[in-house]
């Protein structure tokens, strides 16, 4: 039920360990560095696709936000506060791309120059009948989390999505305590009244 | 704890984000409220559908490579020890610029009085070669010897005539 009892953290790493990795990716250590990606670029991506609802665009993003915080990781003063300032990090390519316009709306089977899909899906289904109902609901809920005021949608990803704690989602918003406990609340009893018809699906 | 209450903290009480004081008080009202208990299953059945039901992406295989592509060119781990935060730099600008402007000036005052003292000695040395200059008198009958001369004083004499004066 609870997610701190996941230790060690959220993004399956022990603090000891991504200390060490921090460490020496500072120093210039490509190949820690690549470990710390690895670690933590799916969790990034996924939670600016949350914001941005476009794959490429989340893609680049995080691209961006990896880029950013090798240049800037000699200031990281606090390396146990490593994922929140990762995540304001990329939450700020978000909201300097996305501060002028609305976040798009690029369907998920976006396909490049070649034809491809652009970014990978996690496949998780079983059969067709399966796979198209969970299709729906995956749309369903796709556009319930876009259709949340975007106070909402970023506490609810960070929380429900990417298991931060509340105290890393007041560090990553740059907001206090209880107004994130508030938000949280709020941004879930917004989502269960969404879904409400389709939880008997 | 009342029913407001408790539901303002089964959120929190669902993500083990309460103290363990609160959690026991939570706790201890969802066993007599059935109301709340209700509402906490809600949430609970809400949390597991959108987590059960939300698309995941996956990283495309070799993005590593495109960020290491980047890091390896473009960048490198800032050096901490000559590191100015940005508002720093923005503040050491804005005095270089201000720096710049005022010494600018200072260097226009000094010029322009430079040239003042120039104009003045040059008045004062055309004054006095003015003053110095010999003064010729002639009948007005015969040509100006120093007609084109203009550090020379002319006047003119105007012999046998009672009514007319000099510098009229």
């Amino acid at each position: 039920m609870t997610k701190k009892n996941l230790n060690p953290g959220s993004s399956g790493i022990d603090p000891a360990g991504l200390a060490k990795l921090i460490r020496k990716a500072k120093k210039g250590d490509i190949e820690s560095y690549q470990e710390i990606y690895e670690v933590f670029a799916r969790k990034v991506l996924n939670f600016i696709y949350r914001m941005v609802n476009s794959p490429e665009e989340a893609e680049d993003l995080t691209q961006e936000t990896f880029v950013a915080v090798y240049e800037k990781l000699e200031t990281l003063k606090d390396d146990s506060k490593f994922e929140p300032w990762l995540f304001r990090i990329a939450r700020n390519f978000v909201y300097q791309r996305y501060r002028t316009r609305s976040p798009s709306t690029v369907s998920i089977d976006a396909l490049d120059e070649n034809g491809q899909q652009v970014t990978q899906l996690a496949d998780t289904r079983k059969n067709p009948d399966e796979a198209f109902q969970t299709l729906e609901l995956e749309d369903v809920v796709a556009d319930v989390i876009a259709g949340l005021p975007e106070k909402y949608r970023e506490v609810f990803t960070l929380s429900a999505l990417q298991h931060l704690s509340y105290q890393e989602i007041a560090d990553v918003v740059g907001r206090s305590l209880p107004s994130i406990k508030t938000d949280i609340h709020r941004a879930r009893l917004e989502v269960r009244k969404r879904v409400k018809e389709y939880l008997k699906v | 704890m009342d029913c407001k209450q408790c539901a303002e903290d089964l959120t929190a009480f669902l993500d083990g984000e309460l103290s363990a004081a609160d959690s026991e008080r939570v706790r201890s009202h969802l066993g007599s409220c059935p109301s709340c208990s209700h509402e906490l299953g809600s949430l609970q059945e809400t949390a597991n559908f959108v987590e059960t039901h939300t698309r995941t992406l996956e990283l495309r295989p070799g993005s590593w490579n495109l960020v290491r592509a980047r890091i390896t060119t473009e960048n490198a781990p800032a050096p901490s020890r000559f590191w100015i935060p940005n508002r720093w730099r923005l503040a050491m600008g804005a005095l270089a610029l201000a720096a710049v402007f005022g010494l600018g000036y200072l260097q226009y005052q000094h010029i322009q009085e430079r040239n003042l003292d120039l104009y003045i000695s040059n008045y004062i040395e055309q004054r006095k070669t003015q003053m110095e200059a010999p003064q010729v008198m002639f009948s007005g009958t015969e040509e100006n010897p120093y007609g084109n001369n203009p550090f020379v004083e002319i006047k003119a004499s105007f012999n046998g005539n009672p009514f007319r004066s000099e510098g009229r």
